[in-house]
């Protein structure tokens, strides 16, 4: 099997996977996507190196993360796209106010600190795994998961100001 | 609400079809690596090059060095040279290592050398040239003056015999020593400059021994000429 076959079947198996973080990571279809080609172009530029990597998936984690990051840092017109494309599917699941309010909610966290959430929460990863893919110390990673909690759970219990309110009798 | 509750929900929401290609990926990470590889072999070409330029550099030095070692053994004839076209001396062939080069006092390849426009050379033992004594802190002042006509027959020295500065006129040998008595050791101390006129009849001397012009066809003294003014 060569390096390219490998590769493709590496990444076509995760495919999935990857966009799942990346969406959690930017609450867009479309821009997961664009994370998401950067960083499996970036893997296959060190493919030679990463298929002998002890643990592949957090190898290509830590590309996809960086990726995110390096992005926010950059200009906004670098992270928006115009695209023909219909906007996102609607929601499939039981109540889809509240994902609307969790995507709302996980939107208003600060970049660097939904990344600490998504890495800790759905990544499962303990925090020195954590700080050792977003580059920075433990306690850094305490401190940003600490704020992120604090401003996820007050964005879920603040209702939205753009949408009417109820005038209580 | 528990944070990963919300995050598995938003993970589980039924993704669109998505736009990543992989082929597209495989092109541009070769893209990435050809622009790579052309980077470092851009920069290895230029390492290469610049060795070997710093290394024609060296040789080249090295070899101007062989040239300005050459051992030049004729003395400067009494009479009958040619007009000379340029002067010179070194620290026979050694770095200059301000007051550390006694040991080279004596030495005929610390003579001034003398080039004459048919490509002949000679030292001129009579003139004094590096001061092997010359201390560190002085070491701008490295060696007494030598002068030539921009005719090249005639030439000025500091003799030490004489203890003055001298005129030679190269072809018929005929030497003029000018009215300062100057010793080497004021020599030594205080950087002098010599200059001489078109026809070698007229010497400027500044610094140990002047300000002043001598006339020294005739041994007389001429004032000295004020700023801006040109030789008479």
């Amino acid at each position: 099997m060569s390096h390219d076959d490998e590769y493709t079947a590496y990444v076509g198996g995760r495919l999935p996977w990857l966009r799942r973080i990346a969406f959690l990571l930017c609450q867009d279809w479309h821009r997961a996507d664009d994370l998401v080609q950067t960083a499996i172009t970036r893997l296959y530029v060190k493919w030679r190196r990463a298929r002998k990597a002890d643990d592949l998936d957090a190898y290509v984690r830590v590309i996809l993360v960086r990726v995110f990051l390096a992005e926010q840092r950059g200009g906004w017109f670098s992270r928006v796209g115009v695209t023909s494309a219909p906007p996102d599917l609607a929601f499939q699941g039981d109540d889809s106010d509240a994902a609307m309010d969790m995507r709302r909610a996980l939107a208003s966290v600060p970049p660097r600190q939904r990344a600490t959430l998504v890495l800790r929460f759905y990544c499962d990863l303990s925090v020195e795994q954590a700080a050792a893919v977003l580059g920075c110390s433990t306690g850094t990673v305490k401190s940003q998961t600490a704020r992120g909690l604090t401003a996820l759970r007050a964005a879920l219990v603040t209702p939205d100001p753009r949408l009417p309110q109820t005038e209580e009798c | 609400m528990d944070v990963k509750h919300v995050l598995d929900t938003l993970a589980h929401e039924e993704q669109p079809s998505t736009t990543v290609d992989l082929n597209r990926a495989i092109a541009a990470g070769r893209a990435t690596r050809r622009r790579r590889w052309a980077v470092a072999t851009a920069g290895a070409l230029s390492v290469c090059l610049a060795t070997v330029i710093t290394w024609s550099g060296m040789e080249q030095r090295g070899r101007d060095d062989d040239v300005a070692a050459v051992v030049v053994t004729d003395a400067l004839p009494a009479s009958g040279v040619g007009p000379v076209s340029y002067a010179y001396y070194d620290w026979c062939g050694q770095e200059l290592k301000p007051g550390k080069m006694r040991a080279l006092g004596g030495k005929e390849c610390l003579q001034w050398k003398v080039v004459t426009r048919t490509g002949q050379t000679y030292r001129v033992p009579e003139a004094v040239s590096v001061y092997v004594e010359q201390s560190k802190g002085n070491y701008m002042n490295t060696a007494a003056p030598l002068a030539i006509t921009p005719d090249g027959r005639r030439i000025a020295y500091y003799s030490e015999k004489d203890q003055k500065f001298a005129v030679r006129d190269l072809a018929s040998g005929k030497i003029w020593l000018a009215m300062p008595t100057v010793t080497r050791q004021q020599l030594v101390t205080r950087d002098t400059l010599l200059h001489l006129s078109p026809d070698g009849r007229y010497l400027a001397i500044n610094g140990a021994g002047g300000p002043m012009v001598d006339d020294v066809e005739t041994r007389r003294f001429l004032p000295s000429p004020k700023a801006g003014r040109r030789w008479p």
